[in-house]
């Protein structure tokens, strides 16, 4: 008896402790917010009014719960995107809340269900399996909670709005930078590729990019998959030059496969740069090094932070009962902007 | 009337108390809706962890029941449109059992040791679910199925029944029958059921086709809650089963445990794992928070067995002096 007493006083003591560390770690993610979030930021207006916002919130004045379920809070690209929303949603005097779905659909699928069952007042969602969406729309309709996506979209319906940013759009801009740099080099206008097959989202890029550069009389020589990781992408840039010594211009559709191409490059005894430029895809913090040293000719920005805070937008216009306008009506989708940076504005948007 | 062993029912004095407290202290714990999504969300690795209990009283592991729910959503789901659904849940019952059969007669017939085995059908079934359908996802549609995952009896979400039913089979099984008793005798001694007569590899074998077609049934489950079919899907399912398992007081060493443990276990985890998103933790913490429940239950196991090797030595000394 004295034993089980024992043993059940040891194991209660642990589940409370693990309440108290509940209880006082929910105050953590505010303050790990505002660190995280100075690395990149792309309009620095907003950040002052948002510390004035904080002290709003403490007033105890709250208009509801405005929950953002994330994909994954480590990439940086969502840190962005979820200071978007959380200054947003602050100004107009919700509170705002996170869940983070580790990648993992299950806890995607769980964390929504538990923030739909607590009554809140919207839910802005970036599903890291959009398909298994389908249910937490149902769901939340059946509550009239709104949902509106952002970053990525759902062929299901049931939500508000999406943002995200035009992929093919992006490659577009890209290729049209490439032919304003390009075109008095001289160069063999030669153009290669990795994307990231079967992403969509790059394969979208990389078919921007190239029907822009070939009705221009570029030819795109090769086209391989670096399976968005810079080993792979290293070895894409290898083969590549390999096969085509003359290649002007290769368009990587994301940032470290083009940081790892660039390597690629100089290890070649060639020079980034000059001899072969490279372009990259959504502006991340360890891209401007080398942008700014000439390694890596550009890269292509999103808007995380206007998406987040488009998301937020919407959901107010929604509730005053205002018609919301698509750029896409069928798929309800609403896009951001994009726009290359360069060696000319790096220091801008750093 | 029987007397009660508490002892060996701590989980439910710990469930009962951790409910309580949260009731009074989280006011959107009490609501409904939260109360059935715990149930809902404890019966998906509780019923895997039924199986996952007969296996560890065998004093044996099985780590590929996340690849096997991986394959066999995507087999399921990849025939539902085809040839029904009712067919289509017949076969991934009849397709669960065969991945635990493979299992089964790898450990039992060519002497492999589970971790070994099971750490390779963990790789191996999910190579096949990626090259069955091309690495793609199947959405399923049929409104009657997806019933399965989201529906109620009553007040009570259809996956807890589920749970209840074969939670109730499996205890009689093993409470009930010869095949139970010899799981339980296997765990003691392997050495000493083989001398008595018992046929030892029928009863790993069996064991673990029990475990796939729990891991069928939870398969139904999380396709049904998710609406599709993925192979990268479920990727650390074993250790929340193994973890629900051990927190129910079953032992590692094998030779004990109970299936009713299991599933207050089961509701344990749930509802810690919700009050973690009741109360917006950060991720890094739920990932501490779920790692230290994991260490105490294990723990529980360790610390018991130390107390009994030490009073029996400390038995053994005595003897010696007299």
């Amino acid at each position: 008896m004295r034993k089980m007493k024992k043993a059940l006083a040891a194991v209660l003591a642990v589940v409370f402790a693990l309440q108290m560390v509940a209880c006082g770690s929910a105050n953590e993610p505010a303050k790990e917010e505002n660190k995280d979030t100075n690395a990149q930021e792309t309009q620095t207006q907003e950040t002052d009014a948002a510390e004035t916002n904080d002290t709003d919130k403490a007033s105890g004045e709250s208009k509801g719960v405005i929950a953002y379920s994330c994909y994954n809070m480590s990439w940086e690209y969502y840190v962005t995107l979820a200071k978007g929303i959380r200054d947003a949603a602050e100004a107009a005097g919700y509170e705002y809340v996170e869940h983070d779905q580790r990648s993992d659909q299950s806890i995607m699928v769980q964390g929504c269900t538990d923030l739909i069952n607590q009554n809140i007042a919207c839910l802005v969602l970036t599903p890291c399996k959009p398909e298994a969406a389908a249910n937490v729309y149902e769901m939340a309709a059946a509550k009239g909670i709104p949902v509106v996506l952002a970053d990525i979209s759902t062929e299901a319906q049931g939500y508000l709005a999406c943002f995200k940013s035009d992929n093919y759009d992006g490659g577009v801009i890209a290729g049209q930078y490439a032919l304003e740099v390009l075109a008095d080099k001289g160069g063999s206008h030669k153009a290669a590729m990795i994307t990231v097959d079967p992403s969509n989202t790059n394969i979208s890029r990389s078919n921007g990019f190239k029907e822009t550069i070939e009705p221009a009389g570029w030819q795109v020589v090769s086209e391989l998959s670096g399976k968005s990781e810079p080993d792979v992408a290293y070895s894409c840039m290898q083969d590549i030059i390999t096969a085509n010594p003359d290649v002007e211009v290769v368009f990587c559709s994301n940032d470290p496969m083009a940081i790892s191409a660039s390597q690629a490059v100089a290890d070649a005894g060639l020079v980034p740069g000059k001899d072969v430029y490279i372009l990259g895809y959504d502006a991340q913090t360890n891209v401007f090094e080398p942008i700014k040293n000439g390694t890596v000719l550009g890269t292509v920005a999103q808007d995380p932070y206007g998406m987040g805070s488009g998301a937020v937008e919407v959901f107010l216009k929604n509730l005053d009962g205002e018609m919301l306008s698509y750029d896409e009506e069928g798929t309800k989708i609403i896009y951001t902007d994009q726009w290359i940076i360069d060696a000319a504005n790096a220091a801008e948007y750093e | 009337m029987k007397k009660i062993n508490w002892g060996k029912h701590v989980v439910v004095v710990i469930l009962v108390g951790f409910w309580l407290v949260m009731f009074v202290m989280n006011k959107n714990f009490r609501l409904g809706d939260n109360l059935a999504s715990i149930l809902r969300e404890a019966a998906t690795a509780g019923i895997a962890a039924l199986g996952m209990t007969l296996i560890i009283i065998m004093g044996d592991f099985d780590l590929s029941i996340g690849s096997m729910v991986a394959l066999l959503g995507i087999i399921m789901a990849g025939v539902m449109n085809t040839v029904g659904l009712i067919p289509s849940l017949i076969v991934v019952c009849v397709a669960g059992m065969v991945c635990g059969l493979v299992n089964g007669v790898i450990i039992a017939y060519f002497k492999v040791p589970a971790f070994i085995t099971t750490l390779g059908t963990y790789y191996s079934f999910r190579a096949i679910a990626y090259i069955l359908n091309n690495a793609n996802t199947i959405m399923c549609t049929n409104p009657t199925f997806l019933k399965i995952g989201n529906g109620n009896i009553g007040v009570i979400p259809i996956p807890f029944v589920i749970l209840l039913v074969l939670g109730i089979v499996l205890a009689m099984v093993l409470n009930r029958t010869v095949y139970g008793r010899n799981v339980r005798a296997l765990g003691n001694s392997e050495k000493a059921c083989r001398i008595s007569g018992i046929n030892t590899k029928r009863v790993k074998m069996l064991a673990f086709l029990l475990m796939g077609f729990c891991a069928a049934v939870s398969t139904m489950i999380i396709t049904a809650r998710q609406a599709c079919a993925s192979p990268d899907v479920a990727i650390n399912f074993h250790f929340e089963a193994i973890t629900v398992v051990v927190l129910g007081g079953t032992k590692l060493i094998g030779g004990e445990g109970s299936i009713f443990n299991t599933i207050i276990a089961a509701v344990l985890y749930a509802s810690v794992s919700n009050c973690l998103n009741l109360y917006h933790v950060d991720a890094k913490w739920q990932r501490i928070c779920m790692g230290l429940i994991l260490l105490v239950a294990f723990s529980f196991d360790f610390i018991q067995r130390l107390v009994v090797t030490v009073r029996e030595n400390s038995q053994k000394k005595t003897v010696q002096k007299v």
